[in-house]
C-alpha cells in the first residue's frame, strides 16, 4: 500500500467524526456541563448517584438484563442467521423481512400484542391449559420472564442481520475444501466457519447490548414491578422533575460503564477493530488452524465459549449422523422465526376488526380502520413526512457510515478503538437526555421545527447502527480481492464501486434497514425538535394510543409491515 | 432518473415540507392527540374561528413538559396555547415560564362557575380527571365488587387481580392507601408518607401491575387482564361506550384538572387569552363533555347537559361530595433539603418497589 492511499483510508473517517462533533458532541457538552453544575463545578450529582444504593442496584440490574438479552439473542440468532444464508435465494429475502418484522411493528401495538399473548387468559396460557400441560396459568405477563421475552423479541433482528451479512459474503468453497481435506463437520465448523463469522457475531452482540441498555418502555410494560431500568429512572427525572443535571450525570455514568464493559468483555471493541488490522496484514486468518481458533474464541470471550459448548453438545452426539443435526438446526431456526413473527401476526389479525377497540380475536371483521387511516389527513401527511425524513437520514447515515467503517477497518488508524466508541455513544446516551442538549443547540441555530432539523437529530443514532454493522461486514471481507483488483490496474474508486461495495451489499442493506427504522420510529428527540408545523407518524400513533385503544394503529402497523413484502420483487428484478 | 436529479427532487420535496404549512399569523394551539384532539377541534377550535375570525393552527401533538421550559429558556417559543397538567403547570409557573391569565375579559357568571382551584393565575381548567376505583362486572360477581378503597385492600373478601399506579407526574397511589386506612377525605393532604407506605406494604404482594400511563390502565381493563384497580374515569367511560363490562365508583375518588395555559413569550398573547376564555365557557365545555364524556370544570356547563350524562361526571354535585381534590401544591413544595415532595416520593418509591 502506498502512503497516499493509506492516508486516504484514514481520512475517510473525517466526515463522520465532523458530523458527530457538531451534531452530537456539541449538544452533549451542554449535558456534561449540566451534570457537573457548570459553571460552579461540583460533583454533587455524581456523589448522589454513587451514595444511593437503589440507583446502584438498578444500574447493576440494567447491565445484567442487557447481558442476558445479548446471550439469549446470540443463542437464538446465530443458528437462524446461518439457516437463512443457506436458503434458496427466492424465499430468503421474504424470510429476511420476517426477521425484521418486530422492528416494523409500532412499539405500543407490539406491547399490546404481547399482553394478549402472555396474559393469564392469553393465547399461550390458554393453549397450555387446553393441552393439559399446566393446571393454572403461568405468570408470564408482568414478570421478569415477560420483560425478557419482549426485549429479546425486539433486538433479535439486530443480532441476526449483522451475522447474516458476514455469512452471506463468505466463500462456501472453503467449507467444502475443509471437508474434502478430511475435517469432520464439527472440525470444519469450528476451525473454518465459526472464526470467519466472528466479526458479524461481535457486531451483533455490541449492537444488541447497546440497545438493551436503553430499554425502558418494554420492561416497564411487560415486566414485574421490580424490573426497573436505569433509562426509566433517567426519563422520569427529565420528564416529571426537570432534573436535567442528575439525569445527565447518570447518563454519563451509563456511558462510561458501557465503555468499561465493552473493553472488559473479551476484546469487545478492541478485538473488533484490532481484528480488522490483523486481517489487513495478510490473508493468514483464512488458513485457520486450531491455535487461531482458540485465539478467536478467546477474543470473543464468553459468548463464543457458550456457542462452542452448544456445538459440542449438539454435534458431538450427532456428528456421525449429519441429517438429524441439520433437522434439529432447521427446526430450531423455524421456531425462532415463529417467535419473531408471532406478535406481528396478532397485530395483523386485530387490524381487521369491526369493533371499536383492539381485541383478540376480533368479534367482527371489516376494513374500517384502514379507511379511517386514509381518511385522516393528519395521519397520511405525518406518514409521508416520516418517510422522507427516514430516507434522507438513513442515506446520510449510510454515506457517513460506509466511509467511516472502511476507515476504521482498513485505515490502520491509531486509537481506532476510541473512535469506534465515539461513534457508538449516541446509542448509549438515553434519548431524552440527548434531546435536551440537542434542543438547546438547535434553538440557537434556529432549526427547531424544520425537516432538516429533525433528520439531522435522527442521524447520529442511525450512524451508530451503520458503523457497527458495516465494520463487521468489512472485516469479514477478504482483503486480497481489493489487492487483486488494484494489481489488475483498477483505480481506487473503481475498486471501491466494482469490488468492495457489491461484496458488502448485504451489510449495507442491513445497515440501511436499521438506520431507516431508527429514524422512522424515533419519537423522543422528535417530540422536542419538531415544532408547530411538523408531525411524524410515530408521534401521531403514540398520541392516538394515549387516548383510545384504537385499531387504526394496528392497521397502520400492518401496512408498514406489508410494504417491504410488496417492494421486494422490484428490488430483486435489478 | 439520474442520481443527481433524484437528489435534487428529494431536496425539493424536503423544502416543500418544511415551509408554508400553517399561516404565519395563525394562533398555534397544541390540542393533544387522538380522539381527544378531534373533540377539542370540534368543541373549541372551529366555533372559536367562526366567532372571532382568528385562524387557529390546531397542532395535533402534546407539549412535553421539559420542552416547554426549554423553549422559554432559549427564547424559541413557537406556540401560543397548550394543555398542561396541574403538577407541571405549577412547576412552570414557579419557574416563570407562563403568561398570567387575563381574568378581566371573563364574564362574571362564567368566572363564578369556576371553582378557585380551577382558575389559578397561570391557567384555566379544561377538563377534570377523576382517579376512580374501577372493576370488571363480568369476572366479579355481585357482592364481590369493591365499592371503597377499604374493600380494595380487603383481599380476603374481594379476590381478584389488582392494579394501582406508580408515582408519576406528581401523583401516586399514596392517597388511596390513606383513604383505605381510614383518613377522612379532607385530611388526606399533607400526605402522611410513612403511614401511606406502611399501608402499601399490605397490598404490595397483591398488585399485579403498577401502571405508568392512563392508556396502560385502559388496555388492562380492556383486555380483561385485571379485575379491579385505579383508573381514570374518562377511560372507563370510553370502555363502557365500547360495550366492555367495566364499572366504577366515585367513592374515595381523587380529582384534578388539566389546564389551558399560555407560555411566556407567546407571539399572540391577546388572541391566546381570548381562546382560553372561549374554551372555558360553560356552554363550550358542555359540547366537549358531550363528545368525550370528560367532566367539565365550569359548573355552568351543567345547564347545557342532559341529566343522565351529568350524573356520570365527577364534577356533578352529588359525585364530587364523595371525592377529594389532589393538592398539587403539596407535591411541588420544596423542603429544606432542596427536594420537592414529588422527588422524595419518587426516590422512596424506587427503593421500596425493588425490594
Amino acid at each position: 500500500m502506498d502512503t497516499t492511499s493509506s492516508r486516504l483510508n484514514k481520512a475517510m473517517i473525517l466526515p463522520a467524526l465532523l458530523f458527530l462533533l457538531i451534531l452530537f458532541y456539541f449538544p452533549l457538552a451542554f449535558i456534561a456541563g449540566l451534570s457537573v453544575n457548570a459553571p460552579n463545578l461540583s460533583a454533587a450529582n455524581y456523589e448522589r448517584f454513587l451514595a444511593n444504593e437503589t440507583m446502584l442496584r438498578v444500574g447493576l440490574r440494567t447491565f445484567l438484563y442487557a447481558g442476558l438479552v445479548t446471550v439469549t439473542c446470540r443463542v437464538l440468532g446465530y443458528p437462524l442467521a446461518v439457516f437463512l444464508s443457506r436458503m434458496a435465494k427466492a424465499g430468503r429475502s421474504y424470510l429476511l423481512v420476517c426477521v425484521i418484522l418486530p422492528y416494523l411493528t409500532s412499539l405500543l401495538v407490539r406491547t399490546y400484542a404481547w399482553m394478549i399473548l402472555l396474559s393469564d387468559h392469553g393465547l399461550i396460557n390458554s393453549a397450555l391449559l387446553g393441552v393439559g400441560i399446566i393446571d393454572r396459568p403461568l405468570p408470564l405477563l408482568y414478570s421478569t420472564f415477560g420483560a425478557l421475552v419482549g426485549m429479546v423479541h425486539l433486538v433479535l433482528p439486530a443480532m441476526v442481520l449483522p451475522i447474516y451479512a458476514v455469512v452471506h459474503g463468505m466463500n462456501p468453497e472453503q467449507m467444502r475444501a475443509a471437508k474434502a481435506l478430511g475435517g469432520g463437520p464439527l472440525r470444519s465448523f469450528l476451525e473454518v466457519f465459526l472464526p470467519q463469522t466472528l466479526p458479524g457475531v461481535r457486531a451483533g452482540c455490541i449492537l444488541v447490548f447497546a440497545i438493551s441498555l436503553g430499554f425502558y418502555i418494554t420492561p416497564a410494560a411487560l415486566g414485574s414491578p421490580r424490573d426497573l431500568m436505569l433509562s426509566n429512572i433517567i426519563a422520569k427525572l427529565v420528564e416529571s422533575l426537570l432534573d436535567f443535571g442528575y439525569a445527565s450525570a447518570i447518563s454519563v455514568i451509563l456511558l462510561a460503564a458501557t465503555i468499561i464493559v465493552y473493553a472488559f468483555l473479551g476484546g469487545g471493541l478492541g478485538g473488533m477493530v484490532k481484528g480488522g488490522a490483523q486481517g489487513s496484514s495478510g490473508g493468514e486468518r483464512r488458513a485457520s488452524l486450531p491455535s487461531r481458533m482458540a485465539k478467536a474464541v478467546g477474543n470473543a470471550g464468553p459468548m463464543a465459549g457458550l456457542q462452542r459448548w452448544l456445538w459440542d453438545r449438539n454435534i458431538g452426539r450427532s456428528a456421525r449422523h449429519a441429517l438429524p443435526f441439520h433437522v434439529l438446526w432447521y427446526a430450531f431456526s423455524i421456531l425462532t422465526l415463529l417467535f419473531l413473527i408471532l406478535p406481528s401476526v396478532v397485530v395483523v389479525i386485530m387490524s381487521f376488526t369491526g369493533e371499536d377497540t383492539l381485541g383478540f380475536p376480533p368479534e367482527s371483521w371489516s376494513l374500517r380502520w384502514y379507511k379511517t387511516f386514509f381518511a385522516n389527513r393528519t395521519m397520511t401527511n405525518a406518514a409521508i413526512t416520516s418517510f422522507w425524513i427516514a430516507i434522507s437520514s438513513s442515506l446520510l447515515a449510510l454515506f457517513l457510515g460506509i466511509t467511516a467503517s472502511y476507515a476504521l477497518v482498513r485505515g490502520n488508524i491509531r486509537g481506532s478503538q476510541f473512535l469506534y466508541t465515539l461513534i457508538l455513544a449516541p446509542m448509549i446516551i438515553p434519548s431524552v437526555v440527548a434531546a435536551v442538549g440537542i434542543y438547546k443547540v438547535f434553538a440557537a441555530w434556529g432549526i427547531i421545527g424544520s425537516v432538516p432539523g429533525v433528520l439531522l437529530a435522527h442521524t447520529p443514532g442511525s450512524l451508530a447502527y451503520v458503523v457497527i454493522i458495516l465494520s463487521g461486514t468489512f472485516m469479514g471481507l477478504d482483503r486480497r480481492l481489493e489487492m487483486a483488483s488494484a494489481s489488475l490496474g483498477a483505480s481506487r474508486l473503481r475498486t471501491m464501486f466494482r469490488v468492495v461495495l457489491p461484496l458488502v451489499a448485504p451489510g449495507i442493506l442491513a445497515a440501511g434497514i436499521f438506520s431507516f427504522i431508527h429514524s422512522f420510529d424515533e419519537i423522543v428527540i422528535t417530540s422536542f425538535v419538531a415544532g408547530v408545523t411538523l408531525q411524524t407518524l410515530p408521534q401521531q400513533i403514540w398520541l392516538i394510543i394515549q387516548y383510545q385503544i384504537d385499531p387504526q394503529i394496528a392497521a397502520v402497523s400492518t401496512m408498514i409491515m406489508i410494504l417491504p413484502f410488496i417492494a421486494l420483487p422490484f428490488f430483486r428484478r435489478r | 432518473m439520474k442520481p443527481s436529479l433524484r437528489a435534487a427532487a428529494l431536496a425539493a420535496s424536503l423544502v416543500g415540507l418544511s415551509v408554508g404549512q400553517a399561516p404565519a399569523q395563525a394562533l398555534n394551539v397544541f390540542v393533544s392527540g387522538g380522539a381527544f384532539a378531534d373533540a377539542v377541534i370540534e368543541a373549541f377550535v372551529k366555533p372559536f374561528e367562526a366567532e372571532t375570525g382568528i385562524t387557529v393552527n390546531a397542532v395535533k401533538s402534546e407539549m412535553p413538559f421539559p420542552k416547554w421550559s426549554l423553549a422559554v429558556e432559549t427564547n424559541t417559543v413557537d406556540f401560543d396555547v397548550a394543555l398542561t397538567s396541574l403538577g407541571f403547570g405549577l412547576q412552570l409557573w414557579q419557574a416563570g415560564a407562563m403568561t398570567p391569565i387575563d381574568y378581566s375579559i371573563y364574564d362574571a357568571k362564567e368566572l363564578e362557575g369556576l371553582a378557585p382551584q380551577f382558575r389559578p393565575e397561570w391557567g384555566v381548567a379544561a377538563i377534570v380527571n377523576g382517579l376512580v376505583l374501577a372493576y370488571n362486572t363480568e369476572t366479579l360477581p355481585e357482592g364481590k365488587r369493591p365499592q371503597s378503597w377499604a374493600d380494595f385492600w380487603n383481599v380476603e373478601d374481594f379476590p381478584g387481580t389488582r392494579t394501582l399506579m406508580v408515582p408519576y407526574i406528581g401523583t401516586s397511589s399514596l392517597p388511596e392507601a390513606l383513604v383505605a386506612d381510614g383518613v377522612p377525605l379532607d385530611q388526606i393532604y399533607p400526605l402522611d408518607v410513612d403511614r401511606a407506605f406502611r399501608k402499601l406494604d399490605e397490598i404490595k404482594p397483591h398488585i399485579r401491575k403498577w401502571w405508568e400511563s392512563a392508556s396502560e390502565a385502559q388496555q388492562m381493563f380492556n383486555a380483561g387482564i385485571v379485575d379491579m384497580g385505579l383508573s381514570f374515569d374518562g377511560r372507563i367511560v370510553a370502555l363502557q361506550k365500547a360495550g366492555k363490562p367495566i364499572a366504577f365508583t366515585f367513592n374515595g375518588a381523587r380529582y384534578y384538572a388539566s389546564y389551558w395555559a399560555i407560555p411566556k413569550g407567546a407571539a399572540h398573547v391577546t388572541e391566546a387569552q381570548r381562546f382560553v376564555e372561549f374554551a372555558t365557557r360553560g356552554a363550550n365545555q358542555a359540547t366537549m363533555t358531550k363528545i368525550m364524556g370528560y367532566s367539565p370544570p365550569n359548573r355552568t356547563a351543567f345547564e347545557h347537559l342532559p341529566a343522565d350524562l351529568a350524573s356520570s361526571l365527577i364534577t356533578a354535585p352529588d359525585n364530587i361530595k364523595m371525592a377529594y381534590p389532589m393538592d398539587a401544591g403539596w407535591y411541588a413544595a420544596v423542603g429544606p433539603d432542596g427536594k420537592s415532595n414529588s422527588e422524595r416520593i419518587l426516590e422512596r418509591w424506587q427503593e421500596w418497589i425493588i425490594k
